[in-house]
């Protein structure tokens, strides 16, 4: 058979369609081996299926690409692999593993930091707490330094007075005394051993001038410095403290005087 | 020749890539061939759903055993083309596939009556029945047979009682033929 026979004989289409023989596909690798003419037939069928299967190609659906690259195993020796891989998939992997590493070190500095902050908060808000007892406590004791301060110019004063209010029952031992300034008319009261009276009582001071008793006030148990501010007098010649209904009267009852004073001249 | 896709990756260079597992030099391979061979496929199983999944099952083989491929027997569309006709041949003859697709009775082979999914394939205003059109009614019923479903000659010889070599002959002269109309022999 002549190489123009065997290329008319058809055999190499069947051959490109893949139908022949293993035998009758040996044939066909010789001939071409021996024969360039054959060997150039072949290729020309060959570029004519293909050419023509490219003019009559259909898009296949889409789904079958994705598919067909979501399921892809690779089953390449790796060695072979990893060097042959294109430099972009190699760098997103190690992307993506940085990314992880970078995002996992971001949470943990994320949580250790709330952590400490959470705790800094917690000391913060009991310095606060306490920071504002001790400047509660430094206004009490700035008032009671004022009040000891106000105590010492008034007990130093030239013109203050101290009169001693003695107990006027046989078996009471109150012992009270009254400063006053005779320039300021200001009265003040210290209530030594004087406890407080009952719910229904209140302590009144009185002062008698020009033989008459002048209203003081009631005693304000509710300080707790024992020196308190009564109202201002002049004139007067003796102090007295009697027992009288809540919010104290007009005029003392004098039955229930517990102390009384006088000022010597 | 005016709108086809022009591919610059060498076939030496992209086999080569493609056999030590190059995604990306695979996916080019897919986007060059892969509506050639799905209208191949198709026009065999002549089913959308079942023409996906061959095509798939196909390019699955090309990606597994690329390393198989042989430069000196052939081009590697020659090779891909075969392992999808192969692929879509046996999926005609599976139990799944028998209530469908390639009957016994001749009349179904006459290339007319497959007509109607064939006229969904135009491609550049060209289509399977117009090309066959153009052939000897003898050539086409081969070509058609043989090229465009999937027989092969022993299956003509023996439904058909047409000798080989008349089956031989007649594909050569009706495929000569269609590369001459479709202009592309060189």
């Amino acid at each position: 058979m002549t190489s123009k026979e065997f290329i008319e004989s058809g055999i190499l289409e069947l051959y490109v369609l893949g139908t022949l023989s293993t035998a009758e596909q040996a044939e066909v690798e010789r001939m071409c081996a021996e024969h360039p003419e054959v060997k150039a037939e072949l290729e020309a069928v060959e570029q004519a299926m293909e050419l023509m299967d490219q003019e009559l190609g259909m898009a296949p659906p889409v789904s079958v690409k994705q598919k067909l690259f979501d399921t892809l195993p690779e089953s390449a020796p790796l060695g072979k692999r990893i060097h042959l891989q294109p430099a972009g998939e190699t760098k997103s992997n190690w992307m993506m593993a940085a990314s992880v590493t970078i995002a996992l070190l971001s949470f943990a500095a994320a949580l250790f930091y709330f952590q400490r902050y959470s705790s800094v908060s917690g000391e913060y808000e009991a310095l606060v707490a306490q920071n504002s007892m001790m400047a509660q406590e430094l206004n009490q004791v700035k008032n009671s330094l004022d009040q000891n301060e106000q105590m010492l110019a008034l007990a130093t004063d030239e013109s203050t007075r101290r009169i001693q209010l003695n107990a006027t029952k046989e078996d009471s031992n109150l012992q009270l005394f009254v400063y006053w300034n005779t320039t300021s008319e200001e009265v003040y009261l210290d209530l030594g051993n004087l406890g407080t009276p009952g719910d229904q009582q209140d302590y009144q001071l009185w002062a008698i001038v020009e033989g008459k008793p002048v209203d003081m006030g009631v005693i304000d148990f509710t300080n707790p410095n024992s020196l308190v501010k009564m109202k201002n007098i002049k004139g007067a010649v003796a102090f007295a403290i009697t027992l009288e209904p809540k919010g104290g009267l007009e005029s003392p009852t004098l039955e229930n005087m517990v102390v009384l004073g006088q000022i010597a001249t | 020749m005016s709108g086809r896709t022009v591919y610059i990756i060498p076939e030496e260079e992209l086999v080569r890539r493609i056999q030590v597992k190059d995604k990306l030099a695979f996916e080019y391979l897919y986007d060059r061939y892969s509506k050639a061979i799905y209208g191949v496929i198709f026009r065999i199983v002549k089913s959308e759903e079942v023409a996906s999944e061959v095509l798939n099952d196909a390019f699955l083989r090309y990606w597994e055993r690329s390393e198989k491929y042989d430069f000196a027997k052939g081009k590697l569309y020659t090779w891909m083309v075969n392992i999808a006709r192969n692929l879509a041949i046996d999926k005609t003859r599976s139990k799944e596939f028998s209530q469908s697709g390639k009957t016994d009775s001749v009349e179904s082979f006459v290339y007319a009556e497959v007509a109607l999914p064939m006229e969904e394939m135009k491609v550049d205003g060209i289509g399977v029945k117009e090309l066959l059109s153009k052939l000897k009614p003898d050539q086409a019923e081969i070509v058609d047979l043989m090229y465009f479903q999937g027989y092969t000659q022993s299956e003509i010889e023996e439904k058909f009682n047409i000798p080989l070599g008349t089956v031989k002959t007649r594909l050569r002269a009706g495929m000569t033929l269609l590369r001459k109309l479709l202009n592309v022999d060189k």
